[in-house]
């Protein structure tokens, strides 16, 4: 794409201007504020509309356009009607605005932006081969974790694996100062050998305790034996003392005592219930009711039939029938006949009268019915009063005998009853209480026997307690006879005796003592574990340092296979910009410098091609900074897009000196043989160097 | 030699020997892995008491530096409890005796000294022998195996710690020396991988170490239960070991979270094992895996309770490497330059390693690994790491 011609109606500065471009190196001088940047401006928005120039600010009355000749041989122009325009540069290029800012549309301070270049697809698309963009990234990874471990150049005090292998000697010399501290077994060996030794002393020493032990036991007791001889006596003689109570039951009294106790109980019971029976009979004599038992039964079996023979007022006919039973209907009959007499007495003559003489139908009714039934025996009537009466006359006697008080004859015959009961309850108790007096006398009298054996309570009493001592002092003859009978004579006096007993046992002690303090030694050292846990300790180091190791030569073989392969890649497959740019900057530098094609350089960086030193951004002069940067962005330019925009410089290199100007100048003229470019400039010198490469000149 | 007997083969006991490659400051595991040698040791003493007629022990009974008093006591104290006989042999490891004067073993261990010698047990009125040579020092070029013979008519059971087939300091020896010896079990020890070298006429058998150390050691560990009837020999593995190392393969293919990673592999985790996982294959879980393999390890631990390390991570992202090795970019590149190390013999990787001065300090532990052919490991795991750090990065 060439700019073939420009029109300005109105925007910033410029008013109706008409001016065309060779499609070559174009020149556009002229002196500040003569309006150049503004046509920078006019060009880069009209073509790219999206473009953030900043200067000057849009209008509403902008208006112009930009005549463009294609690749196609197409020719196109772009208008800028107001704030907007119609050119699609980003569509034609296939890049966007903000990298035609960056690469083809410059001010001084867009050409020392490379960011783009740097960080966006620009990089891993032009000035790598594929894949290489992020080589840089891999190698920071690889290389911090690996020099972290070991370093390339010297070797580091405080790198990972020193300090890994520093901690594994150390704990190494912690194990062979333990086992050097151990000496092999000597020490072990030294407190088994000494074990032996007083293990076979202990044994002797043992046995002259045993010899002393027994010594003294047996010179004690042949020093003893004279005075346990005279014990023996004393004891035979109490012995004898004591025979009596050989046989005494110490538990015969308290047997006894509980016998009487128990036969006292049933003889207080009979005693109480005796009470009992005569306070119910209220001084009554019981026997007197015995001797009026028969009377009294038969006054009671009386009493269920008295009340038939009491009733004097029942016709003699009935009386048999009322004693088994009238006739319901009768009975019913006279009770209506009565209340119907009742009612015509008191209330109405007619209807008592009527009721009275329904009633007497249903009486005469009743007994017509009864007489048609078998009739029994006619009672003598006549006798049974009598019998009443005479029942009633014995009833008086007897009560007056017990003196009773009189409440009716069956009242009078019940108290009779309950009298004569209590009198037979009374007789019993009697009876009990004095089989029971018979019994605890009894028993008194066993106890009282049993004593008198011993002379009362206190006597036996004694026995029991001799009969213990007798025990005792029989066991105490027997041992002393024992220990008098077979008493050697004593080898040696009791106090030679005493004393080897003591020496034996004070040896016998310290031997123990000792060899206890050896099997403890012994003990320790079998389960010191202070060894153990240093080889662990050691081992664990060696552990972690051949992991470090491993970790860290898998990481220098990851990096010798990137080099090899960024080597051999870089070596097949050089990248065009980066040779373009090279060539460039070889132009501008009067070939001192070139640019580094290491793809595993972070960012750019060029060679000195006399000394072969690398040298980066940061080491840069301005004006060189300038000419590498201008040499990549030319050579980027020239790559970016098929429908190539053109190269529009706003005074870059107005801080150079003259002879980095001629040689930019050149390049530029180089590049305009691909490229169209346009240089605005206010400088002189420039507009001279780029005229003398060629350069269509346009003073504004 | 028509008697009927049976006698226990064992062998690098390593009593007190320390475990490696597990997680570090867990006392709890760490006691485990300690007391790990010694309780596998008393099974075999069980076992021999259950069933065998005697034992032999082929040496590396203890480490040089783990012959403590503790270690020797429990040894003895052992040997006292087993009560029959039981031969026994030095090897590289143990040939230095610490403790040997104080804690003496109890008389029915015979010990062989550094000359040949023999020794008759009888077993239920028929003679059987055993012959047996040690090692003198921690190295010996001597061939030990060519100085046993048996007796004729007689079982013989020789007893040699040796290293089969190599050229090394450890007794070094070939298949051919143990024939037409007269010796008709050849009970040896040193390699610690169980192998049956020669089944009969004679046997000729490592029965490995009693108990893993690290995940190079994984699976069952124990003794031979030897039977010979009439001559005839059958020998049995009993596993013994305290500890079971586990080598684990965790397959990311076809795989689309964690979950299901970790589902897959439960299945082939045994209970109270120790596991050095191996993550394999392609798939989307290689990222979040490379970004916290340690937090896949705790994952795996907690759910089964078993102590988890990741042992290798050669898992890559959905992509066929040799496809992409063909290609012009970095990631290609990485793929060939890593293949190119990869066929470079241990010793070149090591020298292409250690290239910096300070490296030249961490050479001896990685000959270690080199020794153990793990170096061809690491440059698989550092080539999958950078193609998966430039690929990640590319996107």
């Amino acid at each position: 794409m060439r700019i073939l011609r420009i029109r300005i109606g109105s925007f910033g500065r410029l008013k109706d201007r008409d001016m065309e471009m060779s499609p070559g190196l174009n020149a556009v001088y002229g002196p500040n504020e003569a309006g150049k940047s503004t046509l920078r401006s006019f060009i880069t928005t009209t073509l790219f509309p999206k473009s953030k120039v900043g200067y000057p600010t849009p209008k509403t009355s902008d208006s112009g356009s930009v005549d463009v000749l294609l690749e196609n041989g197409d020719r196109v122009t772009f208008t800028k009607d107001g704030k907007k325009s119609n050119g699609v540069g980003s569509v034609l290029c296939g890049i966007d605005d903000k990298e035609y800012v960056s690469i083809y549309s410059m001010q001084p301070e867009d050409l020392r932006d490379v960011d783009r270049l740097e960080n966006g697809g620009i990089r891993n698309r032009f000035l790598t081969i594929p894949g290489g963009g992020d080589l840089p990234g891999a190698y920071e990874a690889i290389n911090s974790e690996r020099t972290a471990l070991l370093p390339d150049g010297r070797r580091s005090p405080t790198c990972g694996i020193t300090r890994l292998v520093d901690a594994e000697n150390n704990a190494a010399r912690r194990v062979r100062e333990l086992q050097n501290r151990e000496s092999g077994d000597n020490r072990y060996s030294e407190l088994v050998r000494r074990k032996g030794e007083l293990t076979a002393q202990l044994e002797s020493a043992q046995a002259t305790f045993d010899t002393a032990d027994k010594n003294r036991l047996d010179s004690n007791a042949f020093a003893h034996r004279a005075e346990d001889l005279q014990k023996l006596e004393a004891l035979v003689e109490r012995e004898k003392a004591l025979a009596y109570s050989e046989n005494t039951d110490p538990s015969k009294l308290e047997v006894l005592d509980t016998d009487i106790k128990n036969r006292r109980t049933v003889f207080e019971r009979a005693s109480q219930k005796e009470d009992a029976c005569r306070t119910a009979l209220e001084g009554r004599d019981p026997e007197l009711y015995m001797r009026y038992k028969k009377k009294i039964e038969q006054l009671d079996r009386f009493s269920a039939d008295y009340e038939f023979y009491r009733s004097s007022s029942v016709p003699a006919e009935a009386a048999p029938a009322s004693r088994g039973g009238l006739p319901m209907l009768t009975i019913a009959g006279a009770g209506v006949a009565i209340v119907g007499i009742a009612v015509a007495a008191l209330v109405n003559v007619i209807a008592g009268g009527a009721v009275a003489a329904i009633g007497a139908i249903i009486a005469v009714f009743g007994l017509r019915s009864r007489g048609s039934a078998p009739a029994p025996a006619p009672a003598p009537v006549r006798q049974d009063n009598d019998t009443a009466r005479r029942m009633e006359e014995a009833l008086d006697q007897v009560a007056s005998v017990f003196d009773i008080p009189r409440r009716g004859y069956h009242a009078d015959v019940r108290t009779l009853m309950d009298g004569l009961r209590t009198s037979e309850s009374y007789r019993e108790a009697a009876s009990e209480l004095k089989a029971a007096e018979a019994s605890l006398k009894q028993a008194s009298d066993a106890r009282e026997l049993f004593l008198s054996g011993y002379k009362g309570e206190e006597g036996y009493r004694r026995a029991v307690a001799d009969s213990k001592e007798l025990i005792s002092v029989r066991s105490q003859i027997e041992a002393l006879r024992a220990s008098t009978s077979n008493v050697p004579e004593a080898p040696v006096d009791t106090d030679t005796a005493e004393s080897a007993y003591s020496t034996a046992q004070s040896n016998l002690s310290a031997l123990k003592e000792e060899l206890s303090s050896i099997d403890q030694a012994l003990k320790d050292i079998g389960g010191d574990t202070s060894v153990e846990d240093a080889l662990t300790a050691s081992s664990d180091a060696s552990d972690k340092v051949y992991d470090a190791c491993y970790r860290w030569a898998r990481l220098m073989m990851e990096k010798l296979i990137l080099d090899k392969a960024s080597e051999e890649a870089y070596g097949s497959h050089r990248p065009e910009v980066m040779e373009r740019a090279d060539g460039f900057l070889s132009l501008m530098t009067d070939g001192r410098y070139s640019m580094s094609t290491d793809p595993r350089d972070t960012e750019l960086a060029i060679v000195d091609r006399g000394t072969g030193e690398k040298k980066v951004a940061k080491e840069w002069s301005s004006g060189l900074e300038d000419q590498v940067k201008l040499s990549v962005k030319m050579a980027v330019s020239l790559s970016l897009s098929k429908e190539k925009p053109p190269v529009i410089l706003d005074d870059i290199l107005l801080t150079s000196d003259s002879g980095r100007k001629k040689a930019a100048c050149k390049a530029l003229a180089q590049l305009s043989e691909d490229i169209q470019v346009i240089y605005f400039t206010c400088d002189r010198e420039t507009r001279d160097f780029l005229a003398s490469e060629g350069a269509s000149v346009t003073d504004l | 030699m028509g008697c009927e007997f049976t006698f226990i083969h064992c062998a690098d006991l390593h009593l007190g020997s320390r475990c490696w490659g597990s997680r570090h400051d867990d006392p709890a595991l760490g006691k485990r892995f300690y007391e790990s040698t010694f309780a596998s040791f008393r099974k075999i003493v069980d076992l021999g008491l259950a069933r065998a007629d005697f034992m032999v022990i082929s040496g590396d009974i203890y480490d040089e530096l783990t012959e403590t008093p503790r270690t020797r006591l429990f040894f003895a104290s052992e040997m006292k409890r087993f009560s029959k006989p039981c031969f026994i042999v030095t090897g590289n490891h143990d040939a230095r005796h610490s403790w040997s004067e104080s804690i003496p073993y109890p008389p029915n261990v015979y010990q062989f000294g550094a000359s040949p010698s023999k020794y008759r047990v009888n077993i239920r009125g028929t003679p059987v022998e055993v012959t047996g040579i040690s090692f003198d020092g921690p190295h010996t070029d001597e061939n030990l195996v060519a100085k046993l013979r048996g007796s004729p008519g007689v079982f013989t059971v020789g007893v040699v710690h040796c290293e089969v087939g190599t050229a090394g300091g450890y007794a070094p020896c070939s298949m051919e020396d143990f024939l037409g010896k007269d010796i008709q079990y050849w009970a040896l020890g040193h390699i610690h991988k169980r192998m049956v070298l020669r089944e009969a006429e004679p046997a000729v058998i490592y029965p490995g170490n009693i108990q893993g150390r690290d995940i190079s050691e994984s699976g069952e560990k124990g003794c031979m239960l030897v039977h010979v009837d009439g001559g005839n020999v059958s020998a049995e593995f009993v596993p013994t070991q305290e500890i079971l190392w586990k080598e684990v393969a965790a397959d990311i293919t076809g795989k689309a979270t964690l979950g299901e990673l970790i589902a897959s592999v439960r299945a082939e985790i045994p209970s109270d094992s120790i596991i050095g996982l191996d993550i394999v294959g392609r798939g989307p879980l290689n990222r979040p895996i490379r970004r916290d393999p340690a937090g896949l390890a705790e994952r795996i631990e907690e759910e089964t309770g078993c102590p988890t390390t990741i042992r290798k991570l050669t898992c890559t992202d959905d992509i066929d490497l040799e496809k992409l090795a063909q290609g012009e970019t970095l990631a290609s590149a990485v793929v060939k330059a890593g293949d190119s190390f990869y066929n470079m013999s241990e010793e070149e990787l090591l020298d292409a390693i250690c290239c910096t001065a300070p490296s030249k300090d961490v050479r001896m532990y990685l000959e270690y690994f080199a020794k153990h052919g793990r170096l061809h490991d690491l440059v698989r795991e550092a080539q999958l790491s950078a193609v998966s750090r430039i690929l990640e990065g590319s996107e």
